[in-house]
């Protein structure tokens, strides 16, 4: 068998010329999840012989000639917050009714597995999409590949250790506060948190009603538009679904930035006592490499950043306090330990609170509009500093701090993270691209010229490296 | 005024929470930055400001 392709456009090619088949890559993924997994916790079940059925079934169609798109054949993740008909859906809680979301796939997952993609199981999240891994609940712990005594960062931390490492091509995340963005900044590849509505979340276990979104995770950006094309559009069964024109997002990229107008938010982005100089650095030359690309950069205001950040926390700490309340009540030593703080700080803020985050929101909407009506994107860090040790995460701190995501998520926008270096410890950096509201296109296409002019995207852990050996 | 801890109290208690004296020491160390921070949300340039309740990323207001 040749080499095993490391992302989703390379996999489909050598599908097609014949290099490989689905079910050579299927065996060969699942294979090295037999391997690493224990070390990396990034599955929390594993759907092999249903991945092979689909494999077979794909290479059969291929043979002849039935082509289902650049998904056909690839092996993908699917966070444990999201339905699917072969594995149980657990939000890697013992709160979650067994039998929520068994036996159906969420619209998300049909689509994919309609378009031929390759269901390898379910990926490790934090406890209902929030908190941190607590080693007493008997779920597996995440580790980031590159140093495994270092976060994998979260909610989504499986689906993006699993695409890091190679363990599959794609996977599918969620994302309230950052919980693509902060696993694709830590883990070192390219992840997308889509416009709200953008994809149908009916099937995903809720977080924050009014901030919630499914996006892609995959090594580029190219990668992620192609998942986001099968993945878009409207269903009625989701009544936050948008019923917006789907484009075709993998042609929009043609390398090109010239003309591009970029925003650089300095003040709260840049200019965070938090911020680690090798993050600013490698974002800011990210940024110049783009302007000598032709695009065109100019240094941008966002007023109240770091109020429209509280207001997100705010609403999904009210919201999930909702979803929760009567488990925390009547079962609250079932939850995790790091979780039961993070939903129950809902209890402590009051309607008023609630209803002012939702006046922050449109100010911040209008504001951001405005600030963006002669601008393509904005530019900024994903992550204050690269992963931390796994043992200094604090959740507390981590809200009250400085971050960079939850904003955009208060106001819709789509924003992906894409790796921009590495640390002198050897720990991936990121940048992120925000842009106008169903306008993934010009962010991909953004995205994707930049790793047209840089391989971080393409760097592989060496503790998977070691077993492709 | 009262004290963070009876206040904290109050409102877990409110909410029918129950939980350790650790964890309960916890929401205590949490809460003042907590209300600090929502307290901070209510700038002036809200004061006129609609909620969104209904949300539309759209902007077609805006265009």
């Amino acid at each position: 068998m040749t080499e095993i392709p490391l992302t989703i456009k390379k996999a489909a090619a050598a599908l097609r010329d014949g290099q490989i088949t689905s079910v050579d890559l299927t065996q060969a993924l699942l294979d090295r999840i037999n391997h690493l997994n224990d070390q990396l916790g990034a599955f929390i079940a594993v759907t092999g012989d249903s991945a092979l059925a689909a494999a077979r079934q794909a290479d059969a169609d291929l043979h002849r000639g039935i082509d289902r798109g650049p998904l056909h054949g690839i092996p993908i993740g699917v966070k444990d917050i999201i339905a699917t008909r072969d594995a149980p859906t657990t939000a890697n809680s013992h709160i979650l009714d067994r039998n929520w979301g068994a036996h159906w796939d969420a619209p998300v997952v049909e689509r994919l597995r309609n378009a031929g993609a390759v269901v390898m199981g379910k990926t490790v999240t934090s406890e209902f999409a929030c908190g941190s891994p607590d080693p007493d609940n008997g779920f597996p712990i995440p580790r980031n590949p590159w140093n495994l005594e270092h976060s994998a960062a979260g909610s989504s931390a499986g689906s993006g250790i699993a695409v890091a490492a190679g363990l599959v091509l794609g996977a599918l995340g969620t994302d309230t506060g950052g919980s693509v963005r902060a696993p694709a900044a830590a883990n070192g590849h390219t992840g997308l948190k889509v416009t709200f509505g953008r994809v149908p979340k009916y099937g995903c276990v809720p977080l924050g009603y009014s901030l919630d979104s499914i996006g892609p995770m995959a090594r580029t950006a190219w990668d992620c538009a192609a998942m986001l094309g099968i993945m878009a559009g409207f269903d009625p069964r989701d009544p936050t679904a948008a019923d917006e024109p789907v484009p075709d997002y993998t042609a929009s990229l043609n390398g090109k930035v010239a003309g591009l107008r970029i925003g650089v938010p300095t003040s709260y982005f840049f200019d965070a006592p938090e911020l680690s100089p090798e993050v600013k650095s490698a974002v800011l030359q990210g940024i110049d490499q783009l302007k000598a690309a032709g695009a065109i950069v100019r240094e941008v205001t966002i007023p109240h950043a770091d109020i429209a950040k509280i207001a997100n926390n705010v609403t999904w700490a009210g919201e999930a306090f909702a979803y929760h309340r009567d488990d925390l009540r009547e079962r609250w030593s079932l939850y995790g330990r790091f979780t039961r703080p993070m939903l129950a700080r809902g209890a402590l803020l009051n309607g008023a609170d609630f209803i002012q985050a939702q006046r922050v929101r449109s100010y911040f909407q209008r504001s951001v509009a405005a600030v963006m009506s002669d601008l393509d994107v904005l530019i900024t860090p994903t992550s204050t500093t690269p992963a931390e040790k796994a043992g200094d995460v604090d959740m507390t701190r981590r809200l009250l701090g400085v971050s960079y995501t939850g904003m955009w998520n208060l106001i819709g926008l789509p924003a992906l993270a894409v790796p921009c270096g590495f640390s002198s410890d050897g720990l991936p950096l990121s940048m992120q691209i925000v842009g106008k509201p169903f306008d993934e296109a010009t962010v991909l296409r953004t995205g994707d010229a930049y790793q047209r002019l840089v391989q971080w995207q393409l760097s592989v852990p060496p503790i998977a490296q070691a077993v492709a050996a | 005024m009262t004290d963070v801890p009876t206040t904290v109290r109050s409102l877990l208690d409110a909410a029918q929470l129950k939980m350790s004296e650790e964890e309960f020491q916890l929401f205590v160390r949490m809460y003042p930055a907590l209300r600090t921070g929502a307290d901070s949300m209510y700038i002036a340039e809200t004061r006129y400001e609609e909620p969104a309740l209904v949300f539309d990323p759209s902007w077609k207001d805006f265009a």
